[in-house]
């Protein structure tokens, strides 16, 4: 199997009795390549919102997931892109303006006043419910990039929840696709992530900058090998 | 205009869906304050304090339409 041609120069043969002699600047080498990685992560990652309620946080202060590793640094948390609250929030309004609009048009003037004013609690309550699982699914679905692995914690509504993880090296293939005129004008699309860990496939629909997600990960994944050939995996 | 008989009976079994409905509505927020405290031990961030006390605050809600069902109606 062909050697790295990055190695090559680094290794010498002692001609006394031919074992492959390693030079003692090789570390600093190899630290200065993985620290380049790492700075191209936060470079790319610059300027972005450490605000916790938006879709793309960079290296958050305030956050932290329960399989987090003690000094396990969180590159970047992504959620759903906030247009595809859209459509939710329109309907939310709507239900919530519902009653006023049968002040307008009475035609449950049937019911008792009290009958009437119950329904009207209930439908609050309702309209509330309904826009606050819509919540709770966008805020708890989150997609997180740390040094060490990719987690993916999926929240599809109530009842059902899912998390998922893959470590960096066991990265295998990152796509992203972004179809239609929303995702074109909004800059988001799905992420998907092939691995050789025991979940094969992760997906993230809805991620913002989804080609700035795959660079990480691909610089990521390159700090990771890079930290495989010293010897120093973790 | 119903006729008064018919209109009693029909409040009746109107009174008793209401209960019943906010009885399974308890029933959904109790699974939602259940979810938010389970997220939140997932997902540890600055907001979930604000987001458990909505879903007690809903909780508490649902309850309350439960009394006035039973008062009221």
């Amino acid at each position: 199997m062909p050697r790295s041609k990055n190695l090559d120069p680094l290794i010498s043969i002692n001609p006394a009795n031919s074992t492959p002699v390693i030079p003692v600047n090789v570390a600093p080498v190899n630290k200065s390549q993985e620290g380049a990685n790492r700075q191209r992560v936060y470079d790319l990652i610059a300027g972005k919102t450490k605000f916790s309620l938006s879709a793309f946080i960079a290296r958050p202060k305030f956050f932290s997931f329960g399989a987090q590793n003690q000094e396990e640094e969180i590159i970047a948390v992504v959620r759903r892109h906030w247009s595809t609250n859209v459509g939710w929030i329109t309907i939310s309004l709507l239900m919530s303006l519902f009653p006023f609009l049968l002040t307008i048009i009475p035609i449950f003037t049937f019911l008792t006043p009290n009958y009437r004013f119950v329904s009207t609690i209930f439908w609050f309550l309702l309209t509330f419910a309904f826009a606050f699982e819509n919540f709770l699914s966008w805020y708890f679905n989150v997609f997180i990039i740390t040094e060490e692995r990719v987690v993916d914690i999926d929240f599809f509504n109530l009842l059902d929840t899912k998390f998922s993880e893959a470590e960096l090296n066991k990265i295998q293939d990152v796509t992203y696709t972004r179809t239609g005129i929303s995702q074109t004008m909004f800059n988001y699309g799905t992420l998907s992530i092939q691995t050789a860990a025991e979940t094969k496939e992760i997906n993230v629909p809805g991620a913002p900058n989804p080609e700035m997600l795959a660079k990480i990960l691909q610089e990521l994944r390159l700090e990771e090998q890079q930290e495989e050939l010293d010897g120093r995996l973790k | 205009m119903l006729p008064v008989a018919i209109g009693g009976y029909l409040l009746i079994l109107l009174k008793g869906f209401f209960i019943l409905a906010s009885l399974l509505y308890i029933i959904l927020s109790v699974v939602i304050v259940r979810q938010v405290f389970l997220m939140s031990k997932n997902v540890q961030d600055m907001h979930n304090s604000i987001i458990f006390a909505l879903s007690v605050i809903h909780l508490i809600g649902s309850l309350v339409l439960l009394l006035f069902c039973l008062s009221l109606l």
